[in-house]
């Protein structure tokens, strides 16, 4: 963890510092989301110049990481929010004909699960990202959604009940999960 | 003794191995007497499973090449921020006439292409693209985004000019990018004072 005077003043060097310590988790969040690199490189360096942008607001109350976390998060949900009022993804069943046991099948059932996920509402979906794939703990969660730990978890049952829902329509079978 | 509906909402929780200890004791003593209970679990945990398969790979590169592009755009960013001092005067001046200007449009009793034509002639030397600039950071929260954006100078301007005119207010200033000049917090007021003072 990186204290305030890391970061201050704000020259060259902390600011790369800065970036290179924290840019594999904020690069990964962003991953989850979309689907190429490059969009998820334009959220990162989005991310990184509001960084630097408001270095001067940074406050000693928490760390550094916590920040840049939290600037992405809602970098991420404003995203999320642009994408739900134009997207109009389908559903697609997955083809059950495919070998339950092999690569293929389990593609199938990892591009069923990206577009399930792009149907969840905005903070469902970063709920269920922050929390099975960045392995943050809901107290955690709340705070870098200007939240409390209760509506977290209400948001992450929500999601994996609608996720479990569009993976019934979507015919996705868990016997060899 | 709780229903089947009131389990469901904790078997997310339980899946994901976020329930307390003693919920999970509960959990578990339903669901070994409850075969619909026990499939809808099981159903979840292997979405849980499926979600931690699905891995993603960053390019061991990945760090160092958002770096120096992150660099490159702060660098372009730094260049423009050194033509903003000069750049004030030019866009207060400029505002101000073309306000005058506008007002004369709308008033008949002045108004007169005659005189435009005349204006237009005596403030020619006049550089747009500087007034431009400094319209492109009083209108944008992101100045990067709209410098990439297909926005062409005079759009930016003529954006910054008609909200100052239609809407009688200035557009909002980006305080750090002020700061960032070293304006102190009196500087950047007089110089926020100067500009309503002349231009409304």
């Amino acid at each position: 963890m990186l204290k305030q005077e890391s970061v201050r003043p704000p020259d060259a060097e902390s600011f790369n510092r800065l970036v290179l310590e924290n840019q594999e988790k904020i690069f990964s969040l962003f991953r989850r989301m979309v689907s190429s690199h490059d969009e998820a490189d334009d959220l990162t360096q989005e991310t990184f110049i509001k960084v630097y942008k408001n270095l001067s607001k940074f406050r000693n109350d928490s760390s550094a990481y916590t920040w840049i976390y939290r600037i992405a998060v809602n970098t991420g949900l404003n995203y999320l929010r642009r994408q739900k009022v134009r997207q109009t993804i389908g559903l697609d069943t997955v083809d059950l004909a495919a070998d339950t046991a092999g690569p293929e099948y389990r593609e199938l059932t990892n591009s069923a699960l990206k577009k399930a996920l792009k149907k969840l509402p905005s903070k469902q979906q970063m709920v269920i990202i922050l929390r099975t794939y960045q392995g943050l703990a809901f107290k955690d969660i709340g705070r870098l959604m200007d939240t409390t730990e209760n509506a977290a978890k209400v948001n992450f049952s929500h999601a994996l009940k609608n996720l479990r829902k569009m993976f019934e329509e979507m015919g996705v079978s868990y016997e060899t999960v | 003794m709780k229903q089947c509906k009131e389990y469901e909402d904790l078997l997310p929780l339980y899946s994901s191995g976020d329930l307390d200890s003693e919920k999970q004791i509960q959990v578990e003593n339903h669901l070994r007497d409850c075969e619909t209970c026990r499939q809808y679990q099981l159903s979840l945990s292997a979405i849980m499973a499926i979600m931690k398969q699905d891995r993603i790979s960053i390019p061991d590169s990945y760090g160092a090449e958002l770096v120096v592009a992150l660099n490159r755009r702060l660098e372009k960013r730094r260049a423009r921020q050194k033509q903003l001092l000069w750049a004030i005067p030019a866009f207060t001046s400029t505002v101000a006439i073309l306000l005058i200007t506008g007002f004369s449009l709308f008033n008949p009793e002045t108004a007169s292409s005659q005189w435009l034509a005349q204006f237009n002639l005596e403030h020619s030397y006049m550089n747009f693209s500087n007034v431009g600039y400094f319209g492109e950071i009083l209108l944008e929260d992101d100045i990067d985004a709209v410098t990439e954006s297909n926005f062409s100078t005079d759009e930016i301007y003529k954006n910054a000019v008609y909200q100052i005119v239609e809407e009688q207010s200035l557009p909002e200033v980006d305080r750090y990018l002020m700061a960032t000049v070293n304006l102190n917090d009196v500087e950047f007021q007089n110089i926020i004072n100067k500009m309503k003072y002349e231009i409304l």
